[in-house]
């Protein structure tokens, strides 16, 4: 959003409902291919309970557009981990089996995401990845935080970071070459 | 130093950290890193339909967010001040209450004007006023030589006897001591009270009465009557 953020915020912060739509329509989809990975299938109910809590704190709010972006990733991951404990102390689902259904489990899967190469494709490869790895990419390239937010966020060094992501970007450049992919 | 497997390159060498880096910070990639490049690219790709179909529920959310009131910048409000009439009426009471304090330490002082301190007596137990007992204008008419002859030991020290209430133990001790130690003194100064023909109804002892000269020591007749002036005996 560049300039345009601190305008927007001070006009979301002052009642304008048209500045806080153009803050979520920015930041929502974002989030919910963040919380895709992290939180496969509870990403709607998560990125909803996200933004309750946004929006309760928002006239509260003081920062520029990374501290915004931070502040939104670090309350859906929160959200999500508190999901997660829920659902451990109350399995209802298999989560690992829905999260296995989107991965690419044989070249010839990862073969055909990548030639219908979009967005739910992209996201289903990289939760392939390890989990550190994959949050650090999407972090770092979906919510576009810097690393030093990124190592704040989950609780790591900046160095841990800039090694998981750069671990990420290998897997996912192995994974194109093993699928004999040439663009 | 950190052993990461690196994927071969199409013409036989690695991926540089340096390409890695300059892939996330999206300037661009080379030629073996294009379709991570793509991945990236799709996944910051523009949203769908289905990514916003949220925006009614948020927006709701926003219209139901609490309003925060703001500030008033003339509202500052300092220490709360309590109206005249109020500080008049805690000041009263103060006063009343230290007014009311002296009296009773003055009262078990004892030394209140006569009807006021029996008054405290009445009220708040202080020690009784001395006007209360008959026997204190006998005490007056007695001439100083003359306790010495009737009352003998035992004027003396009924004399001496202080108002205050501590004295009373002391009064009771001595009489005690008095009344083993001088039934004579004692049987004299009842006669003298009786000859005074004043009636004193302190001095109960008849005279000649067994009780007194020097049998018991008694220290409650000294007690019962802590300002009583000794019988001292009539002119």
């Amino acid at each position: 959003m560049g300039d345009e953020f601190a305008g927007l915020l001070a006009a979301a912060q002052g009642g304008s409902e048209a500045a806080f739509t153009r803050l979520w329509r920015d930041a929502n989809p974002a989030l919910l291919r963040y919380l895709r990975v992290i939180a496969p299938g509870a990403e709607e109910d998560i990125a909803a309970e996200t933004w309750v809590q946004v929006v309760r704190g928002l006239s509260a709010f003081r920062g520029d557009e990374q501290a915004w972006r931070a502040w939104l990733f670090t309350t859906a991951r929160r959200r999500a981990i508190d999901l997660a404990r829920r659902r451990a102390r109350r399995p209802e689902a298999p989560l690992d089996d829905v999260t296995m259904a989107l991965l690419p489990r044989t070249g010839d899967s990862a073969e055909a995401a990548i030639e219908n190469l979009g967005t739910a494709a992209a996201i289903a490869l990289v939760s392939g990845l390890p989990r550190l790895q994959a949050e650090v990419i999407l972090l770092r390239v979906v919510a576009g935080l810097d690393t030093e937010s990124v190592a704040r966020l989950l609780g790591k060094s900046p160095g841990a970071v800039r090694v998981a992501a750069h671990r990420g970007l290998r897997r996912l450049a192995e994974i194109t070459v093993d699928a004999g992919v040439t663009l | 130093m950190l052993s990461i497997p690196q994927p071969q390159r199409q013409d036989g060498s690695t991926v540089a950290d340096a390409d890695l880096a300059a892939l996330l910070a999206g300037k661009g990639a080379a030629a073996e890193l294009r379709p991570v490049a793509d991945i990236l690219a799709a996944l910051t790709a523009e949203a769908t339909a289905g990514e916003l179909a949220g925006e009614a529920r948020a927006r709701a959310e926003y219209r139901r967010r609490p309003i925060v009131p703001q500030p008033r910048r003339h509202a500052r409000r300092g220490p709360a001040v309590p109206a005249p009439w109020l500080r008049a009426r805690v000041a009263a009471a103060a006063g009343l209450a230290v007014f009311l304090g002296g009296v009773a330490t003055a009262a078990y002082a004892d030394v209140l004007p006569a009807p006021i301190q029996r008054f405290a007596h009445d009220t708040i137990g202080a020690p009784d006023a001395p006007a209360r007992h008959p026997a204190a204008p006998a005490r007056r008419l007695v001439a100083p030589g003359q306790s010495a002859e009737t009352g003998g030991p035992a004027g003396q020290q009924h004399s001496g006897t202080g108002r205050a209430p501590s004295a009373q133990g002391t009064h009771a001790r001595a009489s005690g001591q008095e009344n083993q130690g001088s039934g004579q003194d004692q049987q004299g100064t009842g006669q003298g009270t009786q000859g005074t023909g004043q009636g004193n109804p302190h001095a109960a002892a008849p005279p000649g009465n067994p009780h007194q000269p020097g049998q018991q020591g008694n220290p409650h007749i000294g007690a019962r009557h802590p300002r009583r002036p000794a019988p001292s005996g009539g002119p």
